[in-house]
């Protein structure tokens, strides 16, 4: 009777350590494919704003070339060489401001895309090793995943807010000068 | 509930009161009374101050005794004491109590017939006493009438009760029906009654409601971006306004400077009389100087005009900028942080403001500005006048037209010059077709004259340039097809007499494009020409600029 009893409890002690084993590796398991889910999410939010962007882009640049265009058209017209009397005329004078801040502005969205490209390229890499990651668990059951999660948490925190936010400040964008502007525009007529 | 417990204790004992089958409807009746007595009771014994009054078996022997009698009159139905009845009843005789001295002598007044007509203290004594006597004092006013002495006194204490229960009642009653009166009629009173919304009857024609302004549904407030948007329409609006304006002072000058090509064409024609006329000679001549003073004022005109062009075109060119600023800040807005609207709607409403169209903005005085002298003018017309001169003087041209004026029309294509007389001969040539690709110069006095040839097809190719003057007779023309394939421009006062012509077909394949506003505007007539049903022949690029337009 006390033998049995004694077997009873160690099968019984066995068990709770086999258990106890397969929860840690379930939780590990469950907790990369989190945040693979995570990732792929604001890698899709990611791609959504490069796209956006781009689009905003390629309109600020057509709307340039137009206002350029007219600059040269005006420029035929009037024979104008000389800023000076270019910014005479209020049609040259307005589409040079009008592109300086359509620059400034263009120069702001294209580096907000290799930041938004370079965070998802991250975000990427880190899904790879994730995916591995997993791989190696499932194959060996354990493996050490914190140093990766904490790495890819940095990189969620730090491209999440950024997803909600303007991409920039149009009061805070570079200025070309517009005497400057004048001139490759001549010279490119 | 104990408390009716108690009186069906005292009843069971009274013998005289059982009569018959009544008995026990009366006693459930006098319960069902008691019910409502006793609160009142209560309320009476703390305005008379007897406290230990309240419990004594013989007080309430007393009160059921009272409310008994008044029940099992058959004859009196007034005096039936109901739900209703009982406070008139506590009223009375709190009326009643409320004067000290008679306070006795109403007690005993309101006491039943069995109970004798005493002091308190009798009627303690009373009541100790009819505790072993109690059915006496509970007899029906009919049933001791004949047997006891004061039953007058007792029926007329119910007489007066029924009396102050119909007074009460009809005051009641005369209370309400005045409420009613002054309720519908205010006025009785001096008061106004509310303006009750009138409705029509079904039968009525409805009269039409009047536009019920906006603002009682007035929609939620607007977003900024609608506001600026909206803002950004006024602008363009405005905008189209000053260039429609601005079209007009150009159509205005257009139309001085087409007068004074005519008068100097009338003055060359003063001039050929007396080619050697000095200024002061050509004075003399009425004709001429008038020509001369209206050129002046036309060409005053011209000069004022162009502060009003430039006024509007400051204007146009602001608020399109304001508009494209504007615009692109909305485009970015949902990508980009610290974009202002309100700033742009503000600068957009202070140049609206700026530029708005007034009588002010626009006013010119002719007066005001320096005339160009009548001679400076006459030197110019001068000048204009040698040159054509010296054109005609070509010999061969003599000859040519002196052949054509003899009806030999066989050189005429080698007219580089014509005078009007050799128009006027050219004219009566018969056929189809007219080449004077030679010409060089046409004058609007020989046009005049040329353009009388009731042909169909008319060369002139070597025409470099037509005076507006000249346009105007050769549009007049009632031939078909007209070929200029060597004019590289094509002002637009010259399109605008194109736009009169009845003809089919227009060579212009000379024409340059050219993108100024003067180009832009005879690219628009000639377009516009075309959807008429005119036929143009012009170079593809000039084509595709006009598609382009079209």
């Amino acid at each position: 009777m006390r033998k049995h009893l004694i077997f009873s409890c160690a099968a019984l002690t066995i068990g709770f350590w086999a258990l106890g084993f397969v929860h840690a590796t379930g939780n590990k398991s469950t907790e990369l494919k989190l945040k693979m889910t995570e990732i792929t999410s604001l890698q899709q939010s990611l791609s959504g704003k490069i796209a956006l962007a781009e689009e905003k882009k390629d309109q600020l640049e057509q709307k340039t070339r137009e206002l350029k265009k007219e600059i040269r058209e005006q420029n035929e017209q009037y024979k104008i060489n000389a800023y000076q009397k270019a910014v005479l005329h209020p049609r040259i004078d307005y589409n040079l401001k009008l592109i300086q801040l359509l620059l400034g502005y263009i120069t702001r969205l294209k580096y907000k895309i290799i930041y938004f490209q370079n965070g998802h390229d991250t975000l990427n890499f880190f899904f790879q090793q994730a995916q591995d990651d997993l791989l190696m668990i499932k194959t060996l059951n354990d493996l050490e995943i914190d140093k990766l999660i904490a790495q890819i948490n940095d990189v969620l925190d730090e491209y999440i807010p950024e997803t909600s936010k303007p991409m920039f400040d149009v009061n805070d964008v570079p200025l070309k000068d517009t005497e400057q502007i004048w001139q490759e525009i001549i010279q490119t007529n | 509930m104990g408390k009716e417990t108690e009186i069906d204790l005292y009843n069971s004992d009274d013998s005289e009161f059982t009569f018959g089958e009544q008995t026990e409807d009366t006693v459930k009746g006098v319960l069902d009374e008691r019910d409502y007595i006793l609160p009142l009771k209560e309320a009476g014994a703390g305005s008379w101050g007897r406290p230990d009054a309240e419990n004594s078996p013989d007080e309430l022997e007393s009160e059921i005794a009272l409310e008994t009698g008044d029940e099992l009159n058959p004859d009196d139905s007034d005096s039936t004491v109901s739900a209703e009845d009982m406070p008139d009843e506590t009223d009375i005789l709190e009326e009643d109590n409320s004067d000290p001295a008679g306070s006795e002598a109403d007690e005993a007044e309101l006491l039943p017939e069995g109970a004798p007509v005493e002091s308190k203290s009798g009627k303690t004594a009373a009541g100790e006493k009819n505790h072993g006597q109690p059915a006496p004092k509970k007899l029906p006013p009919k049933q001791t009438a004949n047997q006891h002495p004061q039953e007058p006194k007792v029926q007329k204490n119910a007489n007066r009760s029924a009396s102050a229960n119909k007074i009460i009642s009809l005051v009641l009653i005369i209370l309400i029906a005045a409420g009613f009166v002054l309720y519908y009629n205010p006025a009785l009173v001096g008061l106004s009654k509310a303006a009750q919304p009138a409705t029509p009857a079904p039968g009525d024609a409805v009269a039409p409601l009047a536009t019920v302004p906006p603002t009682a549904t007035a929609p939620s407030p607007a977003s900024k971006r609608d506001q600026c948007v909206a803002k950004i329409e006024e602008a363009n609006l405005l905008r189209n306004e000053l260039l429609a304006k601005k079209e007009e002072i150009y159509e205005l000058d257009l139309h001085y400077r087409s007068g004074i090509v005519e008068l100097e064409d009338e003055i060359f024609q003063e001039i050929a009389r007396d080619p050697t006329a000095s200024y002061e000679a050509a004075l003399k001549n009425k004709r001429i100087e008038l020509n001369l003073r209206t050129i002046q004022r036309r060409l005053a005109y011209i000069q004022e005009l162009a502060r009003p062009a430039y006024w509007l075109d400051s204007g146009s060119e602001e608020l399109f900028f304001l508009v494209r600023k504007a615009r692109l800040d909305l485009q970015l807005a949902e990508i980009a942080g610290g974009i202002d609207l309100n700033k742009h709607m503000r600068h957009i409403s202070a140049a609206i403001q700026k530029y708005r169209p007034s009588a002010e903005n626009l006013a010119i005085d002719p007066l005001q500005s320096k005339p160009q002298p009548l001679e400076t003018i006459w030197q110019q017309v001068k000048k204009k006048a040698d040159n054509q001169a010296q054109v005609s003087q070509n010999p061969k041209d003599e000859i040519i037209m002196k052949l054509i004026c003899a009806e030999n029309y066989d050189r005429r294509a080698e007219l580089t010059s014509i005078s009007s007389d050799a128009a006027r001969c050219l004219a009566r040539m018969k056929g189809s077709d007219l080449f004077l690709n030679g010409l060089t110069t046409l004058s609007p006095d020989a046009a005049k004259q040329l353009f009388q040839w009731p042909g169909n097809w008319i060369c002139l190719n070597g025409l470099k340039q037509l005076s507006p003057a000249t346009a105007q007779y050769l549009f007049k023309w009632k031939g078909q097809w007209i070929s200029l394939n060597s004019l590289d421009r094509f002002p637009p006062e010259l399109a605008m007499h194109l736009l009169k012509w009845e003809g089919q077909q227009l060579e212009l394949m000379g024409l340059k494009y050219s993108n100024d506003e003067a180009g832009q505007k005879t690219l628009k007539y000639l377009a516009l020409w075309v959807t008429t049903g005119g036929k143009l022949f012009v170079s593809d690029k000039v084509r595709q600029e006009m598609e382009n337009l079209m």
